[in-house]
């Protein structure tokens, strides 16, 4: 796959989102779709931090969390728009992570993932315990982002998303950044000794990861129009983890091929329950752990392997 | 006067009761090349890692071209001029060579594409053209530490470490590296080379210092530290 193709598929997403728009989806079609594009951006992101950059974060839920009741705080509290809250909450949750960042990430191995965990599981508390904020389990209700506006709109919004991360992406793995990242995912004491000054470079895939992850939650917020704390859960962390491990860690697009996977199981199996979507999951993430050690679409890649030479770097 | 471009003074360094570098004293001069050879466990490497700043000294101070560098992450010597390569191969595993090579110019300041417009022609002085698109993990142990080398000439340094450079390598290769070092020795870069090589380290130094338990047991030209008995018995015997 050419660096051309990398410029065509954000405009292919978009492209994507006013076509669906138009044709009038089911609804349940629409929806898993709209939620598709949150999963997307979650599990990119993700994928950009663990797979390229070598961090593994358990904060990402966490983070979308803070991005989705930010949106929240500002709408109802601060009486700004849902699309002032779509600029904002990306920014203000790069600043959370960038904190949280300078904490976690003066750390190696399996502490990182244990100080994540302990970020997203306070929050969690937090967020139930602090009821007369976040209204508990009762929740929180938002107005749409345009009055009287169906799931036409949201297609749309989440194609220009999905577009959007790509663009990013794009942007910082065939840049300096992705680079220099990548050297660190392989070996941080020779990138260091190289002169890579290692902890700038996580804190800025920690700050732009973190970002997406704030607009998945804001974007998430403005669409669902209802938030519980049940949204923080480290269940659906492991949701966002497969669905990059299934497709493919560290491949550009292996996160889309994960959400593919897994939101169309989903869609397939929904009328057995959530309990049998789980286990049917579980056994997806099993047999591509044993056949496709490094993803699907690795197994792709290496089926053609000229044509996606550049799917990983 | 010859320009002093790095200065160890007292350097020491214990990991529990384990004393691996025990007070050396070493100066390595602009387009100066000192081989550092010794029995294995003799510190050589210890020795690399802390003027490296892998390894934070106990005691001891370290000059990098006149600056004290003591106790400075490893990047910042880096920084500063100091190139070091790995008994190993230096090479990240997922990267292309070429992006591994290009990698050595973006921390001095290139873009991107302005690196990897250097790497190709450095991988190309290394005979490396033909895998520069490879994966570094697809490649053999020698070509890796021909990454190295590729590295080096795009790094500019004004000091350059070199780690057991020639072990497992073919004669083809040695030669290159002898080239590539003898050149750059040539415009001032002052090189450190621990090898197990001693007829290849010695054809290209000016100057021998024999590593045992963590000190300097010898130092001197080849000949000198080839005939002392302390060295023969210590390391050549």
């Amino acid at each position: 796959m050419t660096k051309l193709t990398h410029h065509l598929v954000p405009l292919l997403f978009v492209a994507a989102g006013l076509g669906l728009s138009l044709i009038g989806l089911r609804p349940v079609v629409a929806d898993l779709l709209i939620l598709s594009v949150y999963y997307l951006l979650l599990a990119g992101s993700w994928n950009l931090l663990a797979g390229f950059a070598g961090q593994y974060s358990f904060a990402h839920i966490g983070l979308a969390t803070a991005g989705a009741y930010g949106t929240a705080a500002l709408v109802i509290g601060g009486g700004l728009s849902g699309w002032a809250a779509l600029v904002i909450m990306p920014v203000a949750v790069a600043l959370l992570g960038g904190g949280l960042g300078l904490v976690a990430l003066r750390v190696r191995g399996v502490q990182l993932p244990l100080i994540t965990f302990a970020f997203a599981g306070a929050f969690a508390v937090f967020l139930a315990a602090a009821s007369d904020i976040t209204n508990g389990s009762m929740g929180l209700q938002l107005p749409k982002l345009v009055p009287g506006f169906d799931r036409s709109l949201y297609l749309v919004l989440g194609g220009i998303l999905a577009g959007l991360f790509f663009i990013v992406q794009n942007w910082m793995i065939d840049g300096k950044l992705g680079l220099l990242m990548q050297a660190i995912r392989d070996n941080e004491d020779i990138a260091h000794g190289m002169g890579v000054g290692i902890f700038r470079v996580k804190i800025a895939a920690f700050m732009i990861t973190a970002a997406i992850a704030g607009l998945a939650g804001s974007f998430y917020a403005n669409y669902v129009g209802v938030l519980a704390p049940s949204m923080l859960s480290m269940g659906e962390m492991g949701y966002v983890v497969a669905m990059a491990v299934i497709g493919g860690l560290g491949y550009r697009y292996g996160p889309l091929i994960g959400v593919v996977i897994i939101r169309s199981i989903e869609y397939f199996v929904r009328g057995f329950g959530a309990e049998y979507t789980l286990v049917i999951i579980t056994g997806v993430a099993l047999l591509v752990v044993l056949f496709f050690r490094e993803g699907v679409i690795a197994y792709v890649s290496r089926l053609m392997p000229r044509q996606t030479a550049r799917w990983r770097s | 006067m010859t320009r002093i471009v790095l200065e160890t003074q007292g350097l020491r360094k214990a990991f529990g009761g384990n004393q691996v570098i025990d007070g050396i004293d070493f100066r390595l001069a602009a387009g100066e090349l000192v081989a550092i050879v010794g029995p294995n466990g003799a510190g050589k490497t210890s020795f690399l890692n802390l003027i490296a700043g892998q390894f934070r000294p106990n005691a001891g101070t370290i000059q990098l071209a006149g600056a004290d560098v003591t106790q400075l992450a490893p990047n910042v010597p880096a920084r500063r001029g100091l190139f070091r390569s790995f008994q190993n191969g230096g090479a990240f595993g997922r990267l292309s060579a070429i992006q591994n090579v290009a990698l050595a110019g973006m921390v001095r300041g290139l873009g991107r594409r302005e690196a990897e417009s250097e790497a190709g022609k450095a991988l190309a002085r290394v005979g490396l053209s033909p895998v520069a698109d490879w994966p570094a993990d697809h490649l053999s142990g020698g070509q890796r530490k021909l990454i190295d080398f590729a590295r080096l000439l795009l790094a500019k340094p004004e000091v350059a470490l070199l780690d057991e450079p020639t072990a497992g390598v073919n004669p083809a290769i040695m030669e290159v590296m002898r080239a590539i070092i003898a050149e750059m020795r040539d415009k001032g870069v002052g090189f450190a080379v621990i090898s197990h090589d001693l007829p290849w380290v010695f054809g290209l130094c000016q100057r021998v210092v024999v590593l045992a338990s963590g000190r300097v047991l010898a130092a001197g030209s080849p000949d000198e530290v080839s005939a002392d008995p302390a060295v023969r018995e210590a390391y050549l015997a």
